[in-house]
């Protein structure tokens, strides 16, 4: 059975932006004003991560075959597998029968238990909204982007004497905070269970360093915090809030900013406050943190190995 | 007198999506009337809570981005096209906003027990999934109908439908704006019927104007006797 709980997620990137804003010429994706000077990464983006993941771990779908992904790119022959087309190749896949059901595609795809399903075809059409709610990630600090141009050696095409330039935006170091919630009722509704719970975190950490590609920068995952309570309906929220990263926004604005992770340090005085706090109505607590990240306060629950 | 349940939600950031936008997701400036009532219904696990009466305060300036995210394509869900599997979508967020609700109604003492208890059956979001929120109890402040055709202006903390407003007056640093169109109620799944437009400051802080009688939209017009001073138009 899942509890319900919620979950902090921090990353790191350098030389690199993970998801850009085609708005902004590709730029990092800004939502706060230039005094806030914070950049963001959409949860659409992360969840991509975990099913990239998922995916590359269980292109069968897993032993139990209950693992496919359902929100993917898939072509046969170079032809796209449409919304339906790919149901049924998962379902066949699963059961040995086409016949799409919700409960089937429900039991066969990891993606639907967890994030849920929009499902709406001709004569079909069905939903479920996920147990597990990502926010957007934001950086823990100001972040200046920078343009860079450099030139590809190879030419593009036979008879030119030199390759292309290119340009891009990029971010030297950047440290991203997301929030996420695990809802109690609607995983039971949606079937996911524990071993859902452990490839999702599984999933966030190896999907960060799985999904690299120069564009997106070398990603870390640096600290993932799972807190459960003992009542499915409660929620404590804004968990994120608690966190800050040091040095301040001073030194992030300044000529000597951090480019490491040798150079920062994750204040989780105020969260570990939060959660003694709340200690009566929490079931669990556990985290698992990179072995060079800093961490500032003392968290109370259980230090979780790496895989 | 009545007693309000006064709470709060915010986050980083919301959207409300307005019905008439297809390729470009705009969203309404604020917290709408129907996102409200679904808010209401994921705390207490029901069907959207359209019974009593709701006002919505700004605590903070209306602000938008416009963000472009890679979103499943319509024909690809359809199955009508076979080539593109993600669409680009542009998506109008608000940022960073922050709304105080006053609700009265046969749900409150419910609906208090569980905001006090930070207690929800459902998760609770500003419009869209990724903006998560919690919702935060203030209080639950004493409120007195106010005396109608009086000519004086109100300094009123919350949204008013325009029905209600017979005329605007001036204030220092308030950005008023008008927004049409919004959905008054729902039907049924994806059904709504209704639709209203209401006055706000963009800035985030009260209106003042003189009221009048609402004849096609109820709208009651409280002024708070606890928490803040003030006059909140409940809709």
């Amino acid at each position: 059975m899942v509890r319900s709980g919620e979950l902090l997620f921090v990353k790191s990137v350098k030389d690199g932006i993970p998801n850009r804003d085609p708005l902004a010429d590709s730029d990092a994706r800004r939502l706060f004003d230039e005094e806030d000077g914070r950049i963001s990464l959409s949860d659409v983006s992360i969840k991509r991560d975990v099913r990239d993941f998922v995916l590359a771990k269980y292109p069968d779908g897993g032993p139990e075959r209950r693992h496919f992904v359902f929100v993917r790119e898939e072509r046969v022959n170079g032809k796209l597998l449409n919304r339906r087309d790919l149901a049924k190749a998962i379902v066949e896949r699963a059961f040995g029968s086409s016949e799409v059901t919700l409960e089937r595609i429900m039991q066969a795809s990891f993606d639907a238990r967890v994030f849920g399903i929009v499902f709406s075809v001709k004569d079909e059409s069905f939903h479920r909204t996920g147990p597990v709610q990502f926010g957007w990630a934001h950086s823990l600090h100001p972040v200046e982007s920078r343009y860079v141009q450099g030139t590809v050696v190879m030419p593009a095409e036979e008879g030119k004497g030199q390759g292309t330039i290119w340009t891009t935006y990029l971010v030297p170091f950047a440290v991203f905070l997301m929030p996420g919630v695990i809802n109690a009722t609607l995983a039971k509704e949606t079937g996911m269970d524990e071993q859902d719970l452990a490839l999702l975190f599984e999933g966030l950490w190896k999907g960060t360093l799985h999904r690299q590609a120069r564009g997106r920068g070398l990603q870390q995952p640096l600290f993932l915090l799972h807190v459960e309570y003992e009542d499915p309906f409660y929620r404590i929220g804004h968990l994120e809030e608690a966190v800050r990263l040091l040095p301040d926004a001073e030194a992030w604005r300044s000529g000597r900013k951090p480019s490491s992770l040798e150079e920062i340090e994750l204040d989780v005085t105020g969260l570990a406050e939060v959660l003694e706090r709340e200690a009566g109505r929490i079931a669990r607590v556990r985290y698992m943190a990179h072995p060079a990240l800093r961490l500032r306060g003392e968290l109370p629950g259980r230090v979780e190995s790496l895989w | 007198m009545t007693t309000l349940l006064v709470f709060d939600v915010r986050g980083p950031l919301a959207h409300f999506r307005r019905p008439d936008t297809a390729v470009t997701h705009a969203t309404y400036p604020f917290l709408t009337r129907t996102a409200l009532h679904g808010l209401l219904g994921a705390i207490l696990g029901t069907e959207p809570v359209q019974d009593g009466w709701a006002a919505i305060e700004l605590r903070a300036p209306v602000r938008t981005r416009a963000q472009q995210l890679s979103m499943l394509g319509k024909m690809y869900l359809d199955g009508s096209n076979t080539k593109t599997f993600h669409r680009p979508t542009a998506v109008e967020l608000l940022i960073q906003p922050h709304y105080r609700i006053y609700y009265t109604g046969p749900k409150q003492a419910e609906l208090a027990e569980a905001i006090r208890q930070r207690r929800s059956v459902y998760p609770t979001y500003l419009g869209v999934a990724y903006a998560l929120t919690v919702p935060e109890y203030v209080g639950e402040w004493a409120a007195d109908p106010l005396e109608e055709a009086d000519e004086e202006p109100l300094l009123c903390r919350t949204v008013v439908p325009v029905a209600a407003v017979k005329r605007l007056e001036p204030l220092p640093d308030a950005e008023y704006a008008r927004v049409g169109g919004m959905l008054y109620e729902r039907v049924g799944p994806g059904e709504y019927r209704g639709g209203v437009s209401v006055l706000y400051n963009a800035a985030g802080g009260p209106i003042r104007f003189v009221p009048k009688p609402s004849a096609h939209l109820p709208v009651r017009l409280m002024g708070l006797r606890e928490g803040e001073a003030g006059v909140v138009a409940l809709w």
